[in-house]
């Protein structure tokens, strides 16, 4: 009885081994970090697309905005993410204990408004005069609808990424490994959606 | 206020340099307007597209980085390296797994809101997403492993060079990429 039970486990093994071949854990690890990571902010860039999508009408009414978009959504990502290492950084550092420290969070909420507005000002001027020398329409409004967009997403999107930085760190989290993420999926939407009460504003 | 000047001092060039370099992509997503606007899932597709390619030039420059640094991978027969084939392989599954799913959830969306998405359609879409990530997967390798070669010779971090020239180079080639097929298939 023993002998054949033997037999049956050794024949599972076996057949496991053919259905299930060997991956090293450390590459199946990795792939499944990637994985779930990649999914998660891709998801927010799909719901971006599907907040465009809604407001197609008014999307298409303003030439230029494609030139400005792509640029816009990469500002965002770069902003907050070089926000978000840095509040990670001087947290893991220990320097961030005290309320005398807001200092350090005022200088860079505010250096990060500054960035976001220069830059979003900037991709406006160069989506203005792209969308006239290329394409033969003169569309000043892209410019009020950029910088518009590039305070708004500002309000929104800086505060969140120091507060959340900080709440991840005082739960046992490391923020380095979900900030990007996280910035990536609601830094788009709320770009986006930043983008689209410009165009309802701006006549 | 110095730290204040300090951060904008340093990142205000770098930044309209990487923003600039996206929106140059942004021109050929403009001339192929009517055709994105036509087509629902390809604008539902777009943001996600251009953040996936952004995060494989991320993750290959990085991981290169770090195997140049480690000295696990030698410039002679470096494409014999099992490490690279691995990266290889885990990036391109990784990346056209991620391609499908994008594709079927804008075209869920887009179902959704009223678009007659049908069979030919989905196949066009999916092919355009599959084509723009596989290409610039290619595209990525050969510049991390080329790039990272040249500036390791010659000492100076990888990291400084091929983390912002990867992210740029993928966030203006799947732009391009997608103008291309865009005009090609519909």
């Amino acid at each position: 009885m023993e002998k054949e039970e033997n037999a049956f486990v050794k024949a599972e093994e076996e057949l496991l081994k053919f259905i299930r071949p060997k991956v090293p854990k450390k590459t199946y690890r990795e792939f499944e970090e990637i994985l779930v990571i990649e999914f998660i902010s891709v998801t927010g860039g799909v719901l971006a697309g599907a907040l465009l999508a809604y407001f197609l009408d008014k999307i298409a009414l303003i030439p230029g905005l494609l030139i400005f978009l792509p640029g816009f959504l990469a500002m965002r990502g770069n902003i907050s993410g070089s926000l978000a290492a840095r509040v990670g950084e001087a947290l893991h550092l220990g320097l961030l204990k005290h309320k005398k420290h807001r200092y350090f969070f005022h200088a860079n909420n505010w250096a990060a408004f500054t960035l976001g507005v220069l830059v979003s000002l900037f991709l406006s001027i160069v989506a203005y005069l792209g969308t006239l020398w290329f394409f033969k329409v003169n569309a000043p409004q892209i410019i009020a609808i950029a910088l518009i967009a590039g305070i708004i997403s500002n309000i929104l999107m800086i505060p969140l990424t120091s507060r959340v930085a900080v709440w991840l760190f005082r739960h046992g989290y490391d923020p380095d490994n979900i900030m990007g993420p996280y910035i990536t999926t609601v830094g788009d939407v709320i770009s986006v959606a930043a983008l689209i009460i410009a165009i309802l504003v701006v006549p | 206020m110095k730290l204040y000047w300090k951060i904008i001092k340093e990142s205000v060039g770098i930044l309209l340099l990487a923003s600039l370099l996206s929106t140059l992509g942004g021109f050929g997503i403009e001339s192929v307007r009517n055709n994105l606007f036509l087509l629902l899932p390809l604008l539902i597709l777009m943001p996600a597209l251009n953040d996936m390619t952004g995060d494989y030039g991320g993750i290959i420059a990085s991981r290169f980085t770090t195997m140049l640094a480690l000295k696990h991978i030698k410039e002679k027969a470096w494409w014999k390296s099992h490490l690279l084939h691995r990266l290889f392989g885990e990036v391109f599954i990784i990346g056209t797994l991620s391609a499908v799913y994008i594709t079927v959830l804008a075209g869920f969306i887009a179902a959704f809101k009223g678009f007659p998405m049908d069979w030919s359609v989905f196949q066009r879409v999916l092919l355009i997403a599959l084509s723009t990530t596989w290409l610039l997967i290619c595209v990525l390798f050969v510049i991390c492993v080329l790039g990272g070669f040249y500036v390791y010779k010659r000492k100076h971090n990888p990291d400084n060079y091929l983390i912002p020239i990867a992210t740029s180079v993928a966030d203006l080639g799947a732009m391009f990429i997608l103008t291309l097929l865009v005009r090609v298939l519909f």
